[in-house]
């Protein structure tokens, strides 16, 4: 799966739908399978509607692989501000971003082993953030990081 | 090349905190959050995150061996950690530790989440249980001080 800078900057046009938005949604996007993690981010990645709360969510999850592997993988410099998260802030509090991303951070320091993460103790919505940023072995796509950057940087200045 | 943090605010995941992850904190979080942090930066220069661990804290974790309900989130972080390393009884997801395969040191885990950091919210969370915990253990060497709890829903 690969989320496509061109669908990331969906991002910056996104509709609100209310209908949409009130559908029943799965209780936590850490405890999705693989194929509705697989679902969620293309719907993410297509619509980017972060009014709803599990794109939002899916977006955190996105944006903390990326930005971490941006850093330390693709040599990406530090973004001056915090609009890696801005795009979340249409759902999530603050709070509520920093604690989904930490839990997502300690899940993938503890998966890691030097070059190598052990995809198979991520959460599954990380494990497949991970094979949509990367060629599912060692080796990050940084092209695609620095598209979900892109698109970051982008939704912030529109929504500035 | 020096390793760098995936969390831009709160702290590095060896607990450092950083100029930059502060400036985010900030700006993002209210004051009352920013104090516990203030709070455990004192403790960050005493201790190093020593283990760390995710589990989901399902059913099986809210009672005890007895079949009691469990009223305290201390409790219940520690029956998981029990479930997991004495009884084999895993939910999907739960991560290893070696911290807590040492009874001994589940034992003092009521005194080391006193001495932690968890927010009033993440302990009602953990009381209705059906939600991710992640646990950062603080100390030296094999001596564990006090825990960092996050909980997701």
């Amino acid at each position: 799966m690969q989320i496509h800078k061109s669908a990331l900057l969906a991002l910056l046009v996104a509709a609100w739908t209310p209908s949409a938005a009130s559908a029943q949604q799965p209780s936590t996007i850490l405890k999705i399978g693989d194929d509705a993690a697989r679902k969620l981010l293309n719907a993410m990645a297509a619509k980017g509607n972060l009014k709803l709360p599990m794109h939002a969510e899916a977006w955190v999850v996105t944006a903390t692989v990326a930005l971490g592997m941006g850093l330390e993988k693709c040599g990406l410099p530090k973004p001056g501000d915090d609009s890696m998260w801005t795009p979340a802030l249409e759902t999530m509090s603050p709070d509520q971003i920093m604690v989904l991303n930490r839990m997502v951070t300690a899940n993938f320091r503890k998966a890691e082993k030097g070059n190598f993460v052990d995809l198979n103790k991520l959460f599954p919505v990380t494990r497949q953030v991970a094979l949509s940023l990367s060629d599912g072995k060692a080796k990050w796509n940084c092209s695609e990081i620095a598209g979900v950057w892109a698109a970051a940087a982008n939704y912030s200045t529109a929504n500035r | 090349m020096e390793k760098q943090p995936l969390v831009v605010h709160g702290k590095t995941m060896d607990g450092n905190p950083t100029v930059k992850t502060f400036l985010v904190l900030l700006t993002m979080m209210a004051a009352s959050t920013a104090s516990v942090d203030a709070q455990s930066l004192t403790r960050v220069r005493e201790s190093q995150v020593i283990d760390s661990y995710t589990a989901w804290i399902g059913r099986d974790d809210l009672y005890n061996s007895s079949g009691s309900r469990l009223t305290k989130p201390w409790q219940i972080i520690r029956q998981d950690r029990a479930n997991y390393h004495a009884y084999g009884i895993r939910d999907e997801g739960d991560e290893n530790d070696s911290f807590f395969l040492d009874p001994a040191n589940r034992q003092i885990l009521e005194t080391m989440l006193e001495n932690g950091t968890i927010s009033r919210n993440a302990q009602q969370m953990i009381l209705r249980g059906n939600v991710w915990v992640s646990v950062k253990t603080f100390g030296q060497g094999d001596s564990g001080n006090y825990l960092a709890v996050d909980v997701w829903r």
